[in-house]
């Protein structure tokens, strides 16, 4: 039993959250939010060279061959920077093609290595896409387990302008006829829509931790009545309790990452446990961050809203913290579920 | 990272189960806040000690297995699984063993420990006063040096089985000339010593779960101080580190509370839930005991691996006491308007239990320092915010 990063992974952080601050910077995300595609290419190119785009992809394709471990873990500093481009869906996708289609996996998955093309994924049960208008490629999942490969033009695309608008959101509305690169991998998709929850969870980790140093730094920094508003209880016991958050979902969510990369039995359901406290220690740092900043953390021109938004926006999809809720419920009412360990 | 236990861990555990399924007492012991409730207590203990299962994590020399903490934390996943006892001996075993293992001389450990492993004497804990709650660094109990010792005078308060226990650890001050944490020091004592008065108070249950203790001129030699003269509060610190964090409420305990939650609920028919709030409720609780276990897990990877345990144990504190008012909270509101009923009444749910849970659980924000004092900790020492102390 080990639950801790090793040295290498500690270090593979330290060196993405270094260099992820240094991309993307909290005026970047707000550069992104006013582009036409959100997402950008250069950083994109960049993230490729320092490794980022090819954690995911299995040697075989050129890629680093990372597990799922690593991949929440670098995921929580992409949550931290806020970080616009599709590193988690692109991971999921890389994930199912690797598995599923090898020729197809062949095809894209060195690019997206260079980081030549954008991918992103399309699962059952998800309304909308993330960065589909973006995208080069876009790996699109059924209920039946067909996967198919759609590049630009395949598609008709709806853009849902939402809230946090430095992650594009489109509904496919029509499609052209393509075939399958395969049918029936009903296990595998199930496996990558528990990838995108998963992956959703590690960002909201960075999203939270990101809020509370927000609070924590401008706690210290304001004063009124003469004193540091972080001296006051009320202030310090409601941001201790964001911290406890936190600290509690992160082992989850290692965890529920263990349990996917080996496929464990209710893997699925260690994921939700992950995504609901995760997302909602997220949404309760982000809020936080909002009351702490009083109407300077109401304003547009405050990066507290930048975290908030992207807390709202992880809570709300791939299931909300209480439908993970529910899903767990609905077995734990009938039979016990596999412990791990 | 590896979430695998290995061999020997899983043959530990299955040895563990084993014993504990033919030896753990059916039915529940009376309570151990009555005499007779503490006798059949006291006399588990030393069912286990026999087997050595009372103190797995100690060296063998001193009753224990030597079990590694990921053995101690199977050890004590199956206690609860199995509705194991409370332990009566739980203040000496969890609290004051480790600091023993810390501070005491060679012949403190061998006076002390087996006695303490065999359940012989039980060990009460006087720490608090009637002016030093949260604030402990207040200690007015004040020892004197003597020919060979030193004399105590004073009262202590809300010293839980102090009623029926043999021996308590004192925080006395010993300088009168320093202030606030300096100048204290740590003494061991047996209840019956000349000059202690022990008188009972009445717990919220109404039970004589804790009580007064007062010292009038008590005698305490020299080789019963713990620690460094003048700097108890060291010692004491590390007895409060062992409660915060690891040692005094272990996951196994909570874990073991929410699955007869779970069981409880399944066997709750519910046509008034349509909207799943009871179940939302349950699972929170269950994922939350979850989380602690896992929460715990990489604590003791920390410990293992030579890291001290910081003012994260705060945040266990604060998470296990929440922890079990929720679960008990959720079990009383399945139970319905039964959820009132003491244990004796005919409609009574498993004995009273959750009700008897329940009260307990509002302890558990105030015991082993207030989960206010811990948010404190964790804003200032963690976070960094400023002292307003």
């Amino acid at each position: 039993m080990r639950v801790a990063l090793d040295d290498d992974q500690r270090d593979r952080r330290d060196a993405a959250a270094a260099f992820l601050g240094a991309v993307c910077r909290t005026t970047d995300v707000r550069a992104s939010r006013a582009a036409r595609e959100a997402m950008s290419r250069d950083r994109w190119r960049q993230l490729a060279t320092m490794g980022l785009t090819s954690v995911a992809v299995a040697e075989s394709f050129g890629g680093l061959g990372a597990d799922d471990v690593d991949l929440v873990v670098l995921l929580e500093e992409v949550g931290h920077v806020a970080l616009p481009e599709p590193l988690g869906p692109a991971a999921v996708a890389a994930a199912l093609l690797a598995e599923v289609a090898p020729e197809a996996a062949a095809r894209w998955l060195p690019a997206l290595v260079t980081g030549e093309v954008v991918v992103t994924v399309a699962l059952p049960g998800a309304r909308y896409v993330e960065h589909a208008a973006a995208a080069d490629v876009i790996v699109l999942a059924d209920a039946t387990g067909a996967v198919r490969v759609l590049e630009r033009g395949d598609v008709a695309l709806e853009e849902q302008p939402a809230l946090d608008g430095a992650h594009r959101l489109h509904r496919i509305v029509r499609r052209r006829e393509v075939e399958p690169v395969v049918s029936s991998a009903v296990a595998a998709v199930a496996r990558a829509a528990d990838r995108a929850v998963l992956y959703a969870a590690a960002e909201s980790l960075g999203v939270g931790r990101r809020s509370l140093a927000l609070s924590v730094a401008y706690a210290k920094d304001r004063h009124q009545f003469g004193r540091a508003i972080g001296s006051f209880q009320a202030l310090k016991h409601r941001l201790a309790d964001d911290w406890i958050a936190l600290e509690f979902a992160r082992p989850l969510v290692w965890r529920a990452a263990w349990a996917v990369a080996r496929d464990l039995q209710d893997a699925t359901l260690h994921v939700s446990a992950a995504k609901a406290a995760a997302s909602d220690a997220a949404m309760r740092c982000a809020r936080s961050a909002v009351q702490v900043h009083g109407a300077m953390g109401y304003t547009f021109e405050c990066d507290v809203q930048l975290f908030l938004t992207r807390a709202q926006a992880l809570g709300a999809a791939h299931g909300t913290a209480r439908a993970h809720r529910r899903r767990i419920a609905t077995v734990l009412r009938h039979r016990d579920i596999a412990r791990v360990p | 990272m590896d979430f695998t236990p290995t061999a020997a861990e899983e043959a530990f555990r299955a040895e563990a189960r084993s014993w504990l399924e033919t030896s753990v007492p059916y039915p529940a012991l009376p309570s151990l806040d009555t005499a007779e409730g503490f006798a059949a207590h006291r006399e588990w203990e030393r069912i286990m000690a026999i087997d050595q299962w009372s103190v797995v994590a100690w060296p063998v020399e001193y009753g224990g297995r030597a079990a590694s903490l990921w053995e101690w934390l199977i050890f004590e996943e199956e206690y609860h699984r199995a509705g194991g006892p409370a332990r009566v001996g739980q203040n000496g075993i969890f609290l004051l063993a480790p600091t023993m293992f810390e501070f005491a001389t060679a012949a403190q450990r061998a006076r002390f420990l087996p006695p303490m492993a065999r359940g012989d004497e039980i060990w009460a804990q006087g720490w608090s006063e009637p002016d030093a709650g949260s604030d402990l660094a207040g200690i007015r109990t004040r020892a004197r040096r003597v020919e060979g010792g030193w004399v105590l005078d004073g009262h202590k308060t809300w010293c839980s089985r102090a009623v029926f226990a043999d021996w308590i650890a004192v925080l006395c001050r010993s300088d009168f000339d320093a202030t606030r944490h300096r100048g204290l020091t740590y003494f061991l004592t047996p209840l019956d010593a000349p000059g202690i008065e022990v008188r009972p108070i009445a717990q919220l249950d109404g039970e004589p779960g804790f009580a007064d203790v007062f010292f009038d001129g008590v005698f305490v030699p020299d080789e019963c101080v713990l620690g460094p003269v003048h700097d108890g509060w060291s010692v004491a610190m590390a007895t409060a580190s062992s409660e915060r964090s690891l040692s005094l409420r272990s996951p196994g305990r909570f874990l073991a509370t929410a699955d007869r939650l779970v069981e409880l609920w399944r066997g709750t028919d519910d046509p008034q839930d349509p909207d799943d709030v009871m179940a939302d409720a349950v699972v929170r609780s269950w994922l939350d005991a979850d989380a602690y276990r896992l929460f715990t897990f990489a604590t003791v990877t920390g410990v293992v691996e030579g890291r001290e345990i910081g003012p994260e144990a705060s945040a266990n504190k604060v998470f296990w006491s929440e922890l079990d008012m929720r679960l008990h909270d959720t079990a009383l509101e399945l139970l319905g308007d039964r959820a009132s009923l003491l244990g004796l009444a005919p409609d009574a749910a498993a004995g009273g239990r959750w009700l008897d849970g329940w009260l307990f659980s509002l302890a558990g924000p105030i015991y082993a320092g207030t989960n206010e004092i811990q948010r404190d900790v964790i804003a200032d020492r963690v976070l960094g915010l400023p002292r307003n102390r």
